[in-house]
């Protein structure tokens, strides 16, 4: 028997020939079966069908006409979208930041000299995540309360004797932007947190001795050693506090329902009513196509821009 | 550093002591802005467990401090209010967690142990659903829920949350399952093991951790949703937990004391599975598993 049969016996005994393959393939058709069950059934039917009905006029049900591009253009020219995106603007603003700036609290902590303080601080600071999102918000709308006798915030404001600052916090149209922004202020309690601060831990320590050798003070490595290497934690984040901003409006929903009039609308709570509240559910569809291609083209940038940091520090990492 | 630790007891220089008490400073200033933080993130939820235990009269006397006598049936009236929409919750988590837990890891196990034709289309066909944003789908899946009679029932919540989860949690579990070594796999094919048993003895047992992740990530989403009871549910008696306390809110203004009572109970389910779960929870494991 040459070597090469012999190769070739093993080979059919370890991978079989096409019967075999055969057999693998039917095995895992098995296995993926329930999964796209589930998915074609729940989620690429639904996508296929809401994006094709953007091109209808279409209650969901009955009404249904092709009516082209038209719901495109009446939400181009929609004031009410106008004033959506303007809000979410200022939302995407302000959570940006909000959920970033739990990185430098995970540097006030990461410096700390013990470990069990360190290890104390963290637990603490995360430990409201146990509470609901949802029961959170309400919370904070007990803050908000207009009466002065009860809202917290007004409470607070009349115990200091500041009793004409007190007012209805999320019924102000100038004040509701801010006042929904403020939610669950100092917003360190929160997965961001834990990112930001496991990214720090895998820092090599002879990176951080190094810059002590060096002279570093804290901003200086913070700036130039801990920010380029903790980037693809920043990035993370970044990219699904992104997503989540376009894309939620739970929470406007609960806290004002996009009031007062139209102050804290956005475009996720104009879809939620248009389909759900008037019975256009194709104008709804087009809106969640806009926030869709709007969420897609934003992911690809924020890749692009932050992949030439990453890739240099990957770099100086290796030499 | 253990040298300027070392160091310290013989210097005597002003310098040095200067610099000493400076480091001391900044060092109580730095607990103080940290122990400043925890307590402005804790605030609230001081006030909401406050409120809870007052009468209406209470909260309008004594805001800001425990009132006596502690007003423990404000509990006993939430509860009752609650008890219903926190079995529900229950049934459509578990429900949620056990689906997707059970579909996601056999399409994972497939994915990474099984060499079939159009493995690699077929797993970005799976990943490609990570990029749309569940707004997109939410018009479609509830024509869908319609037509199929499931409106107003737990099951018009169950199925879509399995189907919404599954494609984060292949996308973990397949990593974790190439990362399983070989040599096991090998050793069973050897012994004539199937692909079912080896997903059965070998991959599951060894997985339990991300498998814990991956179930808790899918039951405090389903725990906390909102939008979709708000859709799919019509009757009171089938509300889940996050509906009863949106809907307890709207009852009366006075009722402060049982509405903060019911936040506190909701918070509890979710507080005892999180600290079960710490053990797996800390550590890198749910940020090695999110890169």
């Amino acid at each position: 028997m040459s070597v090469q049969t012999a190769d070739a016996d093993l080979d059919r005994r370890l991978w079989g020939g096409r019967r075999r393959a055969l057999r693998r393939n039917l095995t895992a058709l098995l296995f993926l079966l329930p999964t796209f069950l589930f998915l074609a059934i729940f989620m690429y039917q639904p996508t296929v069908n809401v994006i094709y009905h953007t091109l209808f006029r279409w209650d969901g049900f009955t009404v249904e006409r092709f009516v082209g591009f038209k719901n495109y253009i009446t939400m181009v020219n929609d004031p009410n979208m106008h004033v959506a995106t303007r809000n979410l603007g200022w939302f995407f603003l302000g959570w940006m930041l909000q959920r970033l700036s739990p990185f430098l609290v995970a540097e006030l902590v990461f410096n700390l000299k013990r470990e069990r303080t360190k290890y104390w601080y963290r637990t603490l600071f995360v430990l409201p995540m146990v509470v609901p999102f949802l029961v959170t918000i309400m919370i904070w709308k007990f803050i908000y309360n207009p009466l002065p006798k009860i809202g917290v915030l007004n409470r607070m404001l009349g115990s200091f004797g500041l009793e004409e600052w007190q007012t209805a916090w999320l019924s102000e149209p100038s004040l509701v932007i801010l006042a929904l922004l403020l939610v669950s202020f100092p917003w360190i309690s929160g997965w961001p947190f834990m990112i930001f601060y496991a990214g720090l831990q895998q820092i090599p320590n002879e990176v951080l001795d190094a810059s002590v050798m060096d002279g570093c003070n804290v901003w200086q490595r913070m700036v130039r050693i801990d920010i380029p290497l903790v980037v693809t934690s920043i990035q993370l984040v970044a990219i699904q506090t992104m997503i989540g901003i376009i894309q939620d409006f739970a929470f406007v929903l609960i806290m004002t329902a996009g009031g007062p009039a139209k102050a804290s609308l956005v475009p996720g709570l104009l879809l939620f009513m248009a389909a759900f509240r008037g019975d256009q559910m194709g104008y709804g569809a087009t809106i969640g196509v806009t926030m869709f291609i709007a969420i897609f083209i934003l992911t690809l940038l924020s890749f692009r821009y932050t992949t030439s940091p990453f890739a240099r520090t990957r770099r100086t990492r290796e030499t | 550093m253990t040298e300027h630790t070392v160091d310290r007891p013989f210097t005597s220089s002003p310098d040095a002591a200067q610099a000493d008490l400076g480091a001391r400073f900044t060092g109580s200033l730095h607990h103080a802005v940290l122990v400043f933080l925890l307590f402005l993130t804790f605030f609230p939820f001081f006030i909401a467990i406050l409120t809870s235990l007052k009468s209406f009269q209470q909260l309008l006397l004594n805001f800001w401090l425990p009132a006596f006598p502690l007003q423990l049936q404000n509990y006993v009236m939430a509860w009752n209010e609650i008890y219903r929409s926190i079995i529900n919750s229950s049934l459509v988590s578990l429900g949620a967690v056990t689906g997707v837990l059970l579909c996601a890891s056999l399409a994972a196990y497939a994915f990474a142990r099984i060499d079939f034709a159009w493995r690699d289309g077929a797993y970005y066909l799976v990943l490609s659903l990570l990029m749309i944003p569940s707004v997109l789908t939410l018009i479609g899946r509830y024509l869908l829920i319609v037509q199929f009679g499931l409106m107003n029932s737990l099951w018009g919540l169950i199925l879509p949350y399995i189907a919404g989860g599954i494609a984060f949690a292949v996308f973990l579990l397949t990593g974790f399952f190439s990362d399983l070594p070989e040599e096991l796999f090998e050793a069973a094919r050897m012994d004539g093991g199937t692909e079912l048993q080896m997903y059965r003895l070998i991959a599951l047992p060894l997985s339990r951790p991300i498998m814990a992740i991956v179930g808790l990530l899918t039951f405090l989403s389903s725990w906390g949703d909102y939008v979709w009871p708000l859709l799919v549910l019509r009757s009171k008696e089938k509300f889940t937990l996050m509906l009863g306390l949106a809907t307890f809110t709207g009852n009366t203004q006075v009722m402060f004391g049982p509405l903060m009572a019911g936040y506190v109970i909701a918070s509890i389910p979710t507080a005892i599975i999180i600290i079960l779960m710490m053990r797996t929870f800390a550590g890198a494991a749910l940020v090695g598993a999110f890169k």
